[in-house]
């Protein structure tokens, strides 16, 4: 297959770009619900484990450089397993980018756009993205290069303005709501890494297909730092943060920061950043949706662009399907932390442990069939 | 070239419908639609529950109405009763034939009479609302909020809008209030180890102004609306209003306020008057600027807080006076033995009106004493706000005078 090659740069803003959505909407608040005072420690040990798991993933890949897990699932399981697992990965993608994009476009509204239809700004969104894919996948990873570097930085200084309200023993009691709320539940925490969904369609795509493992660990450590620095932030400016949930906790740091000293409505600039962030997650997926559908399908490339078009259609309206928004933020909670927890972190790991098993059997019984060959042959002599 | 066709086909059918889309007037509202207001009052009500007024800035356009007293012709003051802000605000839209927006609204201010009832409601109300911007400042009045939004001229301003965002400040050179935003006070009402303050504002007539024997010898013990400037009668932020959770319960003047600012790290600058220990002069003032972070720890001895504080504090003298020689080493630390005697006093009698009177800890004491526990819940149950009234206090103050202004010494010539 004809695929646009990556570099490492362009791979690891690939992975990086899920997480700065999620982090932009309300990832933070979710695991400072959970964990109140606690988050810092929670992000600490959510860190260790997503590198141990980036270490699995990394030695479970090895053998199969640049096949993605589509390719690996058929291997292991067929033609069956193959149309599976794609069909799975699309369902994901497509559910994912809807409630990001829903969620997005219900802020926005709320904040900016009190009279417009949802359906208009989803299709904005929408639009975009099938634009983007029908202009190319090249110029969807160009922009997206651009586009992720200056989201992390939108974000990074969003954290420097609030610096002088740091009170540190915000973080205390150092074990919040119990033990058993950071270690135990709090492992499920790991959803924030969703990212890493990525890491596992890149391998064929990039130019040093070797470099995956170093791709994965930049962005993991990215992701991490991200994170840790947003969660810190929030504990460490805001005393309430635990008892009040609000929209965005990032929008709340931008309205409540020091940048409104010098800056009418500095929040404008951010969330014009994000809505890119948005736009280039969407136009992403999309892409990622058409290259597993080719893989299921063989359709042919020329022939693929379209199918932008039937993708947004599904995402439009899973978009649309709940129309409360106390229920849309429970559904999607839900399933960015249960569907990625599932998917990546489950269906994932255990078809690269079955492949590897798989293909280590293999290799015993083929070393086996050349000694006994070998000895045949020594036989006949 | 077929499918170039399709593709150019397929792009321009998207563009139509996003132009169709987006093409609708989905209510765009303009300057003229929009009536914006600058402050809000609130106000216990006659019949019903609150008295909302709003303070609006006019536009050019229609500037022709004003309020009576002080007010600038560029804005107008509205009060009506009603159940509710959101009830007051819709009555207000039907009334004013405009969209009341908040997105400019720099200050919030509360009655007395009503922040003693307690005014949770009102914040969480406000800080829900899109448009209220969550860092607008909190004011207590001891008048009314509606005859404070009256009286509250922009002497040197021509911007209402203006002038409630730069008023607060005045603290960063007096310290005798603190700038506090709605966000700052709804965070400490929800805060299990902190209480909340606001600002203290009042009108300053002859009838508020304070000429007792206390508040004659320094300007630091007034608080709002105390202050004796004869002139035309104004609104004044002094001192702080205290609060235990959300309900008012107590105020702290001028000289109080200093010392909240500094056993909270929030001092920049501010001026006290101390009795003087040299000769030549009866009174001494003094200009002081923290040196380093006041530096607390919280010990709890039989669940009773012990809190201990280390003060250090940078002062050049502001008076001046023949035969006074500031490289006079002995007379430099006299005035800095002095003037660590009068604030140690200062704070110790702060500390315990906070401690035992009020019984809030608006200084953020609970922070230091939290790392005593692990859980929340054990947090919880000790109950730090409540044990917060057997507090006792150990305060060291060390005054660093720094230097004099222009003058150094003055008995040369003698």
């Amino acid at each position: 297959m004809n695929y646009t090659k990556l570099g490492n740069f362009e791979a690891i803003c690939l992975i990086v770009i899920l997480f700065i959505n999620h982090i932009v909407l309300n990832l933070p608040q979710i695991i400072l619900d959970n964990s109140g005072s606690a988050s810092i420690l929670n992000c600490i040990y959510i860190f260790i484990l997503i590198l141990i798991f980036t270490i699995i993933f990394t030695k479970l890949l090895k053998k199969f450089t640049g096949l993605d897990i589509i390719d690996i699932s058929e291997y292991l399981g067929g033609k069956f397993l193959k149309v599976l697992i794609g069909l799975v990965c699309i369902i994901y993608l497509i559910t994912e980018t809807a409630f990001l994009t829903r969620m997005f476009s219900k802020n926005l509204l709320l904040l900016y756009f009190n009279n417009y239809p949802l359906a208009f700004f989803l299709f904005i969104f929408l639009f975009i993205g099938i634009l983007a894919n029908f202009i190319g996948r090249k110029s969807i990873i160009k922009s997206n290069t651009i586009i992720t570097p200056l989201a992390l930085i939108s974000i990074a200084i969003t954290f420097i303005f609030v610096v002088d309200q740091f009170r540190f023993e915000h973080s205390l009691p150092l074990f919040a709501n119990g033990t058993d709320k950071i270690f135990l539940y709090g492992a499920s925490n790991i959803f924030a890494f969703n990212g890493l969904f990525f890491l596992f369609f890149i391998s064929p795509l990039l130019n040093k297909k070797e470099e995956t493992s170093k791709v994965a660990f930049i962005s993991v450590l990215i992701c991490g730092i991200l994170l840790l620095l947003a969660i810190a932030t929030l504990v460490f400016a805001f005393s309430d943060i635990y008892y009040i949930s609000r929209l965005s906790p990032l929008y709340f740091i931008i309205v409540n920061s020091k940048l409104n000293g010098f800056l009418e409505r500095p929040e404008l600039i951010f969330i014009f950043i994000w809505a890119l962030a948005l736009m280039s997650f969407i136009s992403i997926a999309l892409m990622f949706c058409i290259n597993i559908f080719r893989k299921l399908t063989n359709i042919e490339e020329k022939n693929s662009k379209p199918l932008a078009i039937m993708f947004s259609c599904f995402i439009f309206v899973i978009a649309l399907v709940i129309d409360n928004v106390f229920d849309l933020e429970m559904v999607a909670n839900a399933f960015y932390k249960y569907g990625s927890l599932i998917l990546i972190f489950g269906v994932f790991t255990i078809i690269l442990i079955a492949a590897n098993i798989k293909k280590r059997k293999y290799k015993n019984i083929d070393s086996n069939n050349k000694i006994q060959a070998k000895e045949m042959e020594d036989k006949i002599k | 070239m077929k499918f170039k066709i399709r593709k150019i086909f397929a792009i321009f059918i998207l563009v139509l419908l996003l132009i169709i889309s987006s093409a609708n007037y989905y209510g765009i509202k303009g300057i003229d639609n929009l009536a914006y207001v600058v402050a809000i009052g609130l106000d216990i009500g006659d019949e019903e529950n609150l008295r909302l007024s709003l303070q609006i800035s006019v536009t050019s356009s229609d500037d022709s109405s004003s309020s009576s007293s002080s007010q600038s012709s560029s804005v107008v003051i509205n009060s009506i009763d009603c159940p509710s802000i959101n009830t007051g605000i819709t009555l207000f839209n039907s009334y004013l034939g405009k969209e009341v927006n908040l997105s400019h609204c720099k200050v919030l201010v509360i009655s007395e009479d009503l922040a003693y009832e307690g005014v949770e409601e009102y914040l969480y109300t406000l800080i829900n609302d899109v448009q209220f911007r969550s860092d607008s400042n909190i004011i207590i009045s001891k008048c009314d909020a509606q005859t404070y939004l009256e009286y509250s001229a922009p002497l040197l301003d021509k911007v209402s809008a203006r002038y409630y965002e730069i008023a607060p400040t005045s603290s960063e050179y007096t310290g005798y209030t603190e700038s506090i935003t709605c966000n700052e006070f709804l965070s400490a009402i929800t805060d299990s180890s902190s209480e909340p303050v606001a600002i203290l504002g009042s009108i300053n007539t002859n009838q508020t102004q304070d000429i007792s024997s206390e508040s004659s010898n320094s300007d630091s013990y007034y608080t709002a609306g105390q202050t004796p400037i004869s002139g035309e009668t104004g609104v004044e932020n002094m001192g702080l209003a205290v609060f235990k959770s959300d309900k008012l319960i107590g105020e702290l003047n001028g000289l109080e306020s200093i010392c909240h600012l500094i056993m909270s790290n929030k001092l920049k600058n501010a001026q006290i008057r101390i009795p003087s220990p040299i000769e030549n002069l009866d009174y001494i003032d003094l200009y002081l600027e923290l040196d380093d972070k006041t530096r607390s720890s919280v010990y709890l001895t039989n669940s009773t807080p012990y809190i201990k504080s280390n003060v250090k504090i940078t002062a050049k003298m502001q008076s001046m006076n023949r035969d006074i020689d500031l490289n006079d080493e002995e007379v430099t630390s006299k005035i800095e033995k002095a003037a660590e005697d009068f604030l140690k006093e200062k704070l110790y009698n702060y500390l315990y009106k906070t401690s035992k009177e009020l019984n809030s800890d608006i200084d953020k004491f609970g922070l230091y004493a939290l790392k005593y526990f692990s859980t929340q819940d054990e947090w919880k149950s000790y109950n730090w706000l409540h044990h917060y009234q057997d507090a006792f206090f150990n305060v060291d103050v060390h005054i660093n005078l720094r230097s004099s202004y222009l003058l150094v010494d003055t008995s040369e010539g003698e």
